[in-house]
């Protein structure tokens, strides 16, 4: 796949992992893991990435004696989800016109 | 591996970063470490599944922009002494004109690449021009009731039509075979660098 497009993808996927509650790292590796596998080092620039954007943001919770990071989702980060659901739309559009040439061929 | 050496030599290939992002990357990994022991593996099996240090670096220092890759590349690790100083300020008339000589090499290179694809999009605009000014000679040879004038006009209006549209898909090609080659040339350039500062 086109790297440029699988960046994109991913980032969703990891937007997608807090939509519903605040995660950390090893969890959103493992809750992605049935749909797509990610590796720890892809997954800590994207989080960088997504922070510096203002899509999640950053915080220390005590667990065990020890510091986590836990990630929540912003509003915009919501927003972008709802973007790409949009923009999902065209491209399942298509991909329709693109098979369906092929089933007359 | 322990947890201890994985981090260490993390923050070694890190070393080109500012400290409180190599620190910020080594906190993450050392997060994921402890959660992975939670769930009942060993320290070494932990570390074990884990990307290698190197490759962790390698894939966070690939993503910083290139104007810090530079700085931190050209960032001297310890203060230059008076002797330095002096032999760097008697020597810039050599080294400075050196280096601009070589950045604007660097800078031709690239736009050279481009200068393909405009010059496919000027022949593309000429074709377009021609056609158009072939319809003209075409109504001219029409209003001066001249057939041989006419027949060349409308001769000369396909011909430079087709061409445009022959073109216009060679030019839209190359601009993004462009593109693609600026960004490649970018990430080549990045890991280049990178590549010295974890092998020094």
């Amino acid at each position: 796949m086109d790297t440029q497009m699988k960046r994109g993808l991913l980032d969703i996927c990891v937007l997608a992992a807090i939509k519903n509650e605040d995660s950390y790292g090893y969890q959103i590796i493992k809750d992605m893991q049935p749909y797509v596998s990610m590796s720890e080092s892809t997954l800590y620039p994207i989080l960088r990435r997504l922070e510096t954007a203002g899509y999640l943001t950053v915080r220390s919770l005590e667990h065990n004696g020890r510091l986590r990071k836990y990630y929540h989702i912003t509003p915009a980060g919501l927003a972008r989800i709802a973007e790409f659901r949009d923009e999902w739309q065209e491209i399942m559009a298509i991909y329709r016109f693109v098979t369906r040439e092929e089933g007359h061929g | 591996m322990d947890k201890e050496l994985y981090l260490d030599r993390l923050r070694a290939s890190l070393r080109s970063l500012p400290e409180a992002e190599a620190e910020a990357t080594a906190e993450y990994y050392a997060e994921l470490i402890e959660d992975r022991m939670e769930e009942g593996l060993s320290e070494a099996e932990a570390v074990a599944g884990l990307p290698a240090p190197e490759d962790a670096a390698q894939e966070i220092l690939l993503d910083q922009p290139l104007a810090r890759i530079v700085a931190a590349r050209v960032k001297p690790k310890r203060r230059l002494g008076a002797l330095e100083i002096v032999l760097l300020v008697l020597g810039s008339p050599v080294w400075l004109p050196l280096l601009l000589t070589l950045g604007i090499l660097v800078l031709t290179a690239y736009l050279l690449v481009w200068v393909v694809a405009l010059v496919l999009w000027t022949v593309d605009l000429s074709a377009a021009v021609g056609a158009v000014g072939g319809l003209a000679g075409m109504l001219g040879g029409i209003l001066q009731r001249n057939m041989y004038e006419e027949l060349f006009a409308v001769g000369a209006a396909l011909v430079c039509a087709g061409l445009a549209i022959l073109f216009f898909f060679a030019s839209l090609w190359s601009t993004k075979a462009c593109a693609r080659l600026g960004k490649a040339l970018l990430r080549s350039l990045k890991a280049q660098l990178i590549g010295k500062e974890t092998a020094a």
